[in-house]
């Protein structure tokens, strides 16, 4: 069997069941909605076809009853009623265990049996041979649904070799040794993507193709005697370099996917989980459309039903309870997504009841995670992290803020793989909110460039408010912040992150200034020299370099070194905890200082 | 002598010791680069490097199993948690199928305690055998503990990273 046609088969069938997931659950609230049906009919009737194609008898056979069921439906013969929502459920169950689980010894053996059953019951039972062809059945869908049964976006699939397989011999390692092989034989993974980039693409290669060619003609010219041609080198260089970072961004971008492709698994687990706890509760999901990496959009489906479960059993409270605090009887949960500076954020909320962190705190003493005495220091935040802890959960199931513990630190180090984070936020009274942080693989972000001691570092630009250079007499007397809008309390960025406690030279020193928004004051890093701003490829680090180093991520320089981009909400926090170096007349105002706004002003102008 | 087991292995010299690594979990090696230290870290962890147009983590391997100085000549980058992770040894030895004899638990303390490492750190120790199926095989008397990948960052950044 061909084994590519094979891949592109579960793909396309996979984005299907999760399609036809989220359809019924609209058609279990609006079944008398013809284009549901339709929409699930001609779903089930492309997997039957492509199936049937592949030889896959099982899918063919199971999707081809359902089918049936559900022209019945559409042609008005039978009524949307309870049992065939059910038939359709139990198919799109056994279709998922051998689609999306990939199990080939799986016979749906009883579904079909119910399928039949029920079919029996009408004039004629459903023929059980397979259709003969995909184009047979592509024709048959047309002229039954008058719409083609693909997707809506032309796609194309493209296999992308997994970084388990990008293996090379160990370059320079000599003398018939070391030879790296092979590290996986596991079956390529695929991307679905847009022919619209994969045109993108074609057409910038096609640009820098000719731009290669001119640079060939100016090489000519200039071997021929034409001394000149540096302007047109110049403006040919610029030209490469906007093409190679529109095409580096493009094929970035072709491994990011919409985290709607897990969203929308989770309608009918809440519908489902919700009935079975005798709770009512509803799904609200936003920012469906934010782009995260594939790896990690197949990788949370696990988690994050973890989460959702946690937060239906534990954390709304039942109707009757939600009436007697005034609350809507039913409950909500939201599933949201964004951007925010390198991370997408993936947030999981409940108007439940919440947590209180005392009552956990005194909880983690009890199972002597912790001291009284330590737990005392701790912030609100620091006491809800309790619940990461194995073993927790077990003992707060029975209490009334219950088990929201239970297979939180599976989630949290299910989290981390992915290189992503997890933070608790957490009202009592109002509800719980799980923040999933996950790093953009890569991202292009203006970065202001410096360097502190020995070392380069990277800020994101659109987070520093001045850049300029100090001069020492603006050093006040110490004191405490009179005027929190002018003064700056200035650190050094060495001895913040290297312990380097160099002081300052005597007349000028360049700062580069933050607003804190958790303190409410302006910070600024006392930094070696400034070296520039740019336009800077920001890559992805392992998530715990940002917690010891504070960094974010990283760029790589043209020597191919890397410069580390830094969390300047980590700094600052850091800078937080210590006492500043002196207070400082902000030069704001009164100096020709490069803000942020006038950086990027001039390096779009450029 | 009947081999216990065919491992398929990358076998690397760190600091004059051979340790092995599951090479199903290893994705290549290659001459080392410059590394860019990071603020706060183990001295294990030299910071990071640019491989590929990947930024990775850099170990030491010496100085992460504690076995002295190294050479830092090659890079072996390894899956470590679900991410690439370059892991800095002297020399690579080999890398493929290897017939080998698997050590007890007493065996393997021995040979773990001669060598200077940390039994939380090794899976296995292998005595690696010559020959093959046809002129049989032989002990030769070299031990090789496979490492655990996953113990490749120390355990402490981990924690609390979340």
């Amino acid at each position: 069997m061909d084994q590519e046609l094979l891949q592109a088969f579960y793909a396309e069938a996979e984005d299907i069941v999760r399609r036809l997931e989220a359809d019924i659950d609209t058609w279990m609230r609006d079944p008398k909605n013809a284009d549901l049906v339709n929409g699930l009919f001609r779903g089930l009737h492309t997997i039957k076809g492509n199936s049937s194609f592949l030889d896959l008898k099982s899918i063919t056979e199971l999707s081809h009853r359902a089918e049936s069921v559900l022209d019945r439906v559409r042609k008005n013969q039978a009524p949307a009623d309870s049992e065939v929502l059910e038939l359709v459920l139990l198919t799109l169950d056994d279709l998922k265990i051998m689609i999306i689980e990939k199990d080939g010894e799986y016979k749906p053996e009883a579904t079909v049996k119910r399928l039949d059953a029920y079919l029996a019951k009408g004039a004629a039972a459903p023929t059980t041979q397979a259709p003969a062809s995909a184009a047979t059945l592509a024709a048959l869908g047309d002229i039954l649904s008058g719409a083609p049964a693909t997707s809506a976006t032309p796609e194309v699939t493209a296999p992308i070799a997994s970084a388990a397989e990008a293996t090379a011999s160990p370059a320079g390692v000599g003398d018939g040794v070391a030879k790296a092989v092979k590290a996986s034989v596991a079956a390529p993974s695929l991307i679905r993507v847009e022919e619209g980039k994969v045109d993108k693409i074609l057409a910038l290669s096609q640009e820098l193709e000719l731009a290669r060619n001119g640079l060939e003609g100016l090489l000519e010219r200039w071997e021929n005697g034409e001394s000149n041609v540096k302007e047109e080198l110049d403006s040919l260089t610029r030209k490469i370099s906007r093409l190679s970072r529109s095409l580096a961004g493009i094929v970035h971008g072709v491994r990011l996917v919409p985290v709607n492709q897990v969203f929308q698994r989770f309608p009918r687990v809440v519908k489902d989980l919700a009935q079975k706890l005798n709770k009512s509760a509803r799904l609200e999901v936003r920012g469906g459309e934010t782009e995260l990496d594939k790896s990690i959009v197949d990788a949370i489906s696990e988690p994050m039903t973890h989460l959702i479960r946690n937060a239906l059993d534990h954390g709304l409270e039942s109707p009757e309870k939600r009436k007697e605090k005034g609350k809507n009887p039913e409950g909500v949960v939201t599933l949201s997504s964004y951007v925010r500076g390198s991370y997408v954020y993936i947030d999981i909320r409940d108007d439940g009841g919440g947590m209180d962190p005392n009552r956990i705190a005194a909880k983690a003493v009890e199972k002597g995670l912790a001291t009284q005495e330590a737990v005392e220091k701790l912030s609100e935040q620091d006491k809800l992290a309790f619940i990461f802890a194995a073993g927790f959960s077990m003992a707060e199931k029975v209490t009334d803020i219950s088990g929201r513990g239970v297979g939180m630190d599976v989630v949290r180090s299910n989290i981390q793989r992915l290189n992503g984070t997890v933070v608790l936020d957490s009202k009592v009274g109002e509800g719980t909110t799980v923040h999933l942080r996950f790093p953009l693989s890569t991202v292009v972000r203006y970065s202001l460039f410096v360097r502190s001691g020995a070392y380069l570092a990277a800020f994101p630009l659109e987070q520093a408010e001045l850049s300029a250079d100090y001069r020492k007499r603006d050093f006040l007397p110490p004191g405490g912040v009179r005027d929190p809008s002018s003064e700056v309390c200035l650190y050094s960025l060495k001895a913040l992150l290297w312990n380097d406690n160099s002081a300052p030279p005597e007349d000028e020193l360049h700062v580069v200034e933050f607003y804190d928004s958790i303190t409410d004051r302006h910070v600024g890093f006392w930094v070696d020299e400034y070296v520039s701003t740019e336009e800077a490829v920001v890559h992805a680090v392992d998530a715990f370099l940002n917690r010891s180093s504070c960094v974010q991520g990283g760029t790589v320089r043209k020597d191919g070194s890397v410069c580390p981009v830094y969390d300047v909400d980590r700094l600052l926090a850091l800078a937080a905890k210590k006492e500043p170096l002196a207070l400082v007349r902000s030069p704001r105002g009164t100096l020709q200082a490069e803000s942020s706004d006038n950086l990027v002003d001039s390096l779009l102008a450029g | 002598m009947t081999p216990t087991a065919q491992r398929r292995l990358l076998v690397v010299d760190v600091a004059g010791k051979e340790l092995a690594f599951d090479l199903a979990e290893v994705e290549e090696c290659v001459p080392a680069t410059g590394v860019t230290p990071l603020p706060s870290l183990p001295d294990c962890v030299l910071g990071v490097a640019a491989l590929r147009g990947r930024i990775m983590t850099v170990v030491d391997g010496a100085q992460r199993f504690s076995l002295g100085m190294g050479l830092r000549r090659y890079f072996a980058v390894c899956r470590v948690n679900g991410r690439s992770t370059a892991l800095a040894i002297d020399d690579p030895i080999v890398a493929h199928e290897i017939p080998v004899r698997e050590l007890d638990q007493a065996e393997a303390t021995l040979q773990l305690a001669q060598m200077g490492l940390s039994p939380d750190v090794v899976l296995k120790v292998y005595e690696w055998l010559e020959g093959d199926a046809e002129t049989g095989y032989r002990a030769t008397g070299r031990f090789v503990p496979e490492i655990r990948l996953e113990k490749i960052i120390p355990g402490e950044l981990w924690e609390g990273a979340a």
